[in-house]
């Protein structure tokens, strides 16, 4: 009689991959992290001061990544690039999360209910607006800003971490520590929080940088069009989208923006990938 | 004449840890070979090794003849060639062993498509006639069903149907009825014992259960830890067995506790007229939803220090009945009341349905121990938090020091010692976390505890210890028990009065001993009938 | 089967009726008349009295909702307040760019990714599975507009096989117009298609890993065959749940790529909508593009009803 951890949760000591991805997603992101932190005490030249008789410059010794057409050093307004990039990414993230666990929590513990039905095709609804419309629709109400690419992106998160999260609770609903509970006389609140939060845990970890680096994305593409952050600020998007009349001529102002892109949601997805094997090996990924 | 299946001094590595060592077995012509052993003995990888259907880095070694022909030096092609037509393999679940999104037809005629280019009309006709053949036949179900349309034996015979298709010599049966009811699994053997005695079929049937191999196989291998420590014909066996290992998994496949004298006073535990249904939707459009009595006008009693079985087969409605006393099952109408405190009590349906179905919350009285050892924990808490959360259904639980100290007496009691408090369950096995559900239910001193299939997910010789621990706990704490089982002899071997579930109703009850022995009702009858039995005689001696 | 059909109609209708709702009540709180945009700041009381009349506007908002509502199902979605032409003609004359493009995109991201991750699946552990997996890692990182200015700079300025950008219109011939798309399908293509593979190739694991294989391969069907015959079937439901949600990314995504290749499509008609705060186009492009994400999920649970007859036989 073959015996089976049929939970899942069991932690499973063998498929151990070696966390590689880990460490190069985890190098990768936390380089950028540290160039956004180091920004706002110190760049290698100022992003506002323009100096039009350096416009243009290849990478060199001076300016590392060269500079742009108003003469401003492109290392510089990447650094205070990924401030904007990973601030909007942590936000929207986060709003996902704050209030697509609990609507998740809350459909799963009442499965086949009203309010079950009602989060699942409101989740449903939302999925229908991506979250370039819905930024366009807030643009379009409010005029352009930063904002408007936290609240866009935001909102398409909270479908997202809602049906993970409760894709994930299903399941362990039907487990029989829950009836134990249950038996003990727990609500259905006191058990989502003590019950079936700690073991989906990893399983949103693993959403979150997933989350994380698609906001990444998301904020480029805005900002590229021209609903993300507004300038002078500087933003990786919003860089690619002035460079695009000058690629012929000055090619290192599209590659290394789209490289810092590149690299950020890289680093985020490996890390993601890390985190997954390490929490869980039998974790299925969910997009 | 030479055995249809030769095993000789097969051994088996998976990534360098050896898994069997010199198995040498034989399968003869139009004979039932059983293979007996505890989980992890090595029963399914013998089978699958002579499949060639081993895991990725799995090294064989020996030599393994079908009518003279050695297995291990085909090809893969070769082999292909060979399963399906020569060997035939039916497996454990019945549920997820069919592809859900083709029809049972098409999988049957897989198996003629997969071995010769007969046409699809004469495969479709073969389809029919084994369908037919392993009792589906006659019009009742249509090649053209899905498998999530038909139950577990039905499916089981499927899997017959598209293993027997090309009339191989050989079928592999690896616990083809384990996870079957009673009255299934006979159904499914008799038919097996059909096909060995008019077609000239070979079994080599694997199981866990002894009085299975003993009712079935011509002879049988003990397997333990990945070697045959003993085999040959059944009875012979059966009666002698020598090897020490042999000798205690006998013992404890019939074990029976010592019982406490039988001395009960007041009722515990009082149901009157219990009745329970689900709602079920309709299938049609706009069809009205019909309703599904789970439970149709129940009454029982339990008295204190009594232990009481439940038996009844899935689907007969006990796990509702178990919910609705632990309280955590709306009810239509009766009453249930539990030393002095009502569980649950409808009196007038049509005002209460309105309000929402009456459950008061539960008090503390009644516990349960369920079956599964891998699911009822959290894994993400330590023991010591698992076992005190029973605390928050009493109103004076105790805290801080005290709480440790009930904690660490309930680990005692079962067994267990107070330095296991910090731990997490996957430290343990699987008959440890039988013995912690029980601390974890012990721990507030309920007066009932409900057990539900508590030990069937356990091997023979660790369920006759979780047995034995039942029984003393019971004289110690003067516990009553609700023993949940389809497992007869489990029932027999641990409860005063039994109660026969079927469609809802009880419709026998009555002391153990003579329910078991002498049984009223014709489904009682049935199922002590269809219960597989290792014969008294061979025992005794 | 009907009756599934029937519930996932009911699902979409008040899905599009609620996504209306929302939509309209949106633009309706911006502040500001789009009478007096349109006259400019120095008309008279009298004429933007008219034009507000003839524009509908000073009727109460929920039959303006609804004659706005059934305007739509009979194709007249108003008069574009800046260009002074009905909206359907300003979005018809777009709108077969936008769609053929996200059509033709998706098309290229299944035949991409659908053998990849087959490929990746059936050799496990091999070098092509993890050229596959590098790969797909890779595309997922890459965002799209900037895979189509390298792309452009490439193909378009240096190698000048296509061209940087424009369309010639549907009349210049089909081969024209596809070559002018097919930059911009790549583009669009790639991340999602990097995103199908690495879910056909889980899907096909975990399909590989469930009992039936192992009664496949018990019956004699080689390797190969299980994987044809049982595995890719199963696995695609989890694939076309993907390629469901990959459509309304597709649609978002050539928004912003209309606007690296100067593409006159929806994507270009909304963006002017919101510059010059036309906000009847920008409503009506926006119903339109969810209109057309909730039809195509709708789509997706009718095919999950042919794959499974376990969701046809309720």
């Amino acid at each position: 009689m073959a015996k089976h951890d049929k939970s899942g949760l069991g932690k499973s000591a063998s498929g151990f991959k070696s966390p590689t991805s880990l460490w190069i997603g985890g190098a990768l992101t936390s380089i950028f992290v540290v160039a956004a932190l180091v920004s706002f005490l110190w760049t290698p030249y100022s992003v506002e001061a323009l100096n039009i008789g350096a416009k243009l410059q290849a990478p060199s010794g001076t300016h590392l990544f060269g500079t742009d057409h108003f003469g401003r050093d492109i290392f510089s307004m990447i650094m205070v690039g990924a401030r904007v990039s990973i601030a909007v990414a942590i936000v929207a993230v986060g709003i996902g999360i704050l209030v697509g666990v609990p609507l998740g929590l809350l459909a799963a513990s009442r499965q086949n209910s009203f309010i079950d039905d009602l989060v699942m095709r409101s989740n449903d609804l939302v999925f229908a607006f991506p979250s370039l419309l819905i930024a366009i629709l807030i643009t379009a109400i409010f005029g352009t800003s930063a904002l408007n690419a936290i609240i866009a992106i935001g909102i398409f998160n909270i479908p997202v971490f809602a049906r993970v999260t409760r894709g994930s609770a299903l399941p362990i609903w039907t487990l029989d520590f829950i009836l134990a509970a249950r038996v003990a006389g727990k609500s259905g609140l006191r058990i989502s929080l003590e019950h079936i939060l700690p073991n989906i845990l990893n399983i949103l970890i693993v959403q979150g940088t997933i989350q994380f680096s698609l906001g990444i994305l998301a904020e480029a593409g805005l900002s590229y069009v021209g609903l993300g952050a507004q300038p002078p600020t500087p933003s990786w998007g919003r860089m690619l989208a002035d460079s695009q009349t000058m690629i012929s001529f000055a090619p290192h102002l599209a590659i290394f923006p789209g490289v810092a892109i590149i690299a950020t949601v890289l680093g985020l997805n490996l890390m993601g990938d890390g985190l997954r094997d390490l929490l869980d090996p039998k974790l299925r990924r969910v997009r | 004449m030479n055995p249809l299946l030769d095993i000789k001094n097969l051994s088996l590595d998976i990534g360098g840890t050896p898994i069997l060592r010199d198995i040498s077995l034989s399968v003869g012509h139009g004979e039932i070979c059983g293979i007996a052993g505890e989980s992890g003995s090595g029963k399914s990888l013998t089978a699958l090794s002579v499949m060639g259907l081993l895991p990725m880095g799995a090294q064989r070694r020996g030599v393994v003849r079908l009518n003279g022909n050695d297995l291990f030096r085909r090809s893969e092609a070769e082999m292909c060639q060979i399963r399906g037509r020569e060997i035939g393999m039916i497996f454990q679940e019945p549920m997820t062993a069919l592809n859900p999104l083709k029809t049972i037809g098409s999988q049957i005629t897989e198996t003629l498509h997969t071995h010769s280019k007969i046409s699809k009309a004469e495969a479709n006709e073969i389809a029919l006639e084994k369908l037919a053949r392993v009792g589906l036949g006659g019009g009742r179900i249509s090649e053209n069903t899905y498998p999530h349309e038909l139950s577990g034996g039905q499916r089981q015979r499927v899997m017959i149907a598209q293993a027997i298709a090309w009339q191989p010599a050989l079928l592999i049966a690896d616990e083809p009825t384990t996870a079957l009811d009673v009255t299934t699994q006979a159904g499914i053997l008799e038919l097996l014992r059909d096909l060995v005695d008019n077609e000239g079929l070979s079994i080599m049937l694997i199981s866990h259960d002894l009085a299975v191999l003993a009712d079935m196989a011509d002879h049988v291998s003990i397997m333990e830890n990945g070697a045959i420590v003993e085999g040959g014909a059944t009875e012979p066996l059966f009666r002698g067995h020598r090897h020490p290992y042999t000798q205690k998994l006998f013992a404890a496949a019939s074990h029976i506790p010592i019982q406490p004298l039988a001395k009960f006073r007041e009722p515990l535990l009082t149901v009157e007229n219990l009745r329970i249904s689900y709602r079920k939707k309709s299938t049609k459009l706009f069809g009205k939803a019909t309703k599904f009595e789970a439970v149709s006008d129940v009454s029982l009693q339990i008295l204190e220090g009594e232990s009481v079985g439940l038996v009844g087969e899935s689907g007969c409605g006990k796990s509702t009945l178990a919910r609705a006393i632990l309280g955590l099952q709306p009810i239509d109408t009766g009453r249930i009341e539990l030393a002095g405190a009502t569980i649950a009590s409808v009196n007038n349906p049509e005002a209460e349905m309105r309000k929402g179905k009456a459950i008061s919350s539960p008090a503390g009285l009644q516990q349960i121990v369920f079956q599964d050892p891998y699911g009822s924990f959290n894994p993400r808490h330590k023991v010591g938090r698992l076992i005190a959360e029973p605390f928050h259904a009493i109103p004076d639980a105790p805290s801080g020091k005290e709480m440790v100290l009930r904690i660490d007496a309930a680990l005692e009691e079962v067994g267990l010692s107070s330095t296991d408090r910090d731990k997490y369950i996957h430290e343990f096995s699987g008959g440890q976390r039988q013995r912690i559900a029980i601390a974890r239910a012990l721990v507030i001193k309920p007066k009932l505890i409900l057990l539900d299939e508590a030990v069937s997910a356990l091997d023979v010789s660790i369920r006759a210890q979780i047995l034995d621990l039942l029984a003393e706990l019971r004289v110690t704490h003067g516990l009553s028990y609700l023993f949940i089982s389809h497992d007869l002899s489990v029932v027999r071997a641990i409860t005063d009065r039994v109660l026969v579930m079927l469609n809802g109703q009880i419709l026998e009850s009555g002391k153990t001993s003579e329910v078991l022995s002498a049984p009223h009702h014709d489904y009682t009858k049935q199922l002590i009938a269809f219960t597989p039995q290792i014969p008294a005689d061979w025992i005794s001696q | 089967m009907v009756r599934y059909i029937v519930t996932r109609f009911c699902v979409l209708s008040v899905s599009l009726l609620v996504a209306s709702g929302i939509i309209f009540t949106m633009l309706e709180v911006v502040p500001g008349d789009p009478a007096s945009f349109m006259l400019g700041i120095n008309a008279e009381a009298d004429t933007l009295a008219a034009m507000r009349r003839e524009l509908g506007l000073d009727q109460p908002m929920l039959q303006r909702y609804l004659s706005w509502l059934g305007g739509m199902l009979t194709g007249d979605f108003g008069i574009s307040y800046t260009y002074r032409v009905p909206v359907s003609e300003l979005v018809m004359a777009r709108i077969w760019i936008s769609l053929p493009l996200a059509i033709f995109a998706l098309i290229l991201s299944t035949l991409i990714a659908v053998p990849a991750g087959l490929i990746a699946a059936s050799r496990r552990g091999r070098v092509s599975d993890w050229t596959v997996m590098g790969t797909t890692q890779l595309g997922i990182a890459i965002p799209n507009f900037w895979f189509a200015m390298i792309l452009v700079s490439i193909f378009a300025i240096k190698l000048r096989w296509f061209s940087a950008g424009g369309f010639p219109g549907w009349d210049q011939g089909f081969w024209i117009c596809m070559q002018a798309l097919l930059l911009p399908a790549i583009a669009l293509a790639l991340p999602q298609a990097s995103i199908l593979a690495r879910v056909m190739r889980s899907s096909l694991l975990e399909t590989l890993s469930q009992d039936y294989i192992r009664t496949a391969r018990a019956k004699g069907l080689s390797q190969r065959r299980t994987v044809w015959a049982h595995a890719f079937r199963n696995a695609l439901i989890p694939v076309l749940t993907i390629i469901g949600l990959q459509f309304s990314f597709l649609i978002a995504g050539a928004i912003i790529i209309e606007n690296v290749f100067f593409l006159p499509g929806l994507g270009r008609l909304i963006f002017q909508g919101i510059t010059q705060r036309d906000l009847i186009v920008v409503e009506s492009v926006v119903m339109l593009l969810v209109f057309a994400v909730i039809c195509v999920n709708f789509l997706v649970d009718i095919a999950y009803a042919l794959v499974d007859p376990r969701l046809r036989r309720p």
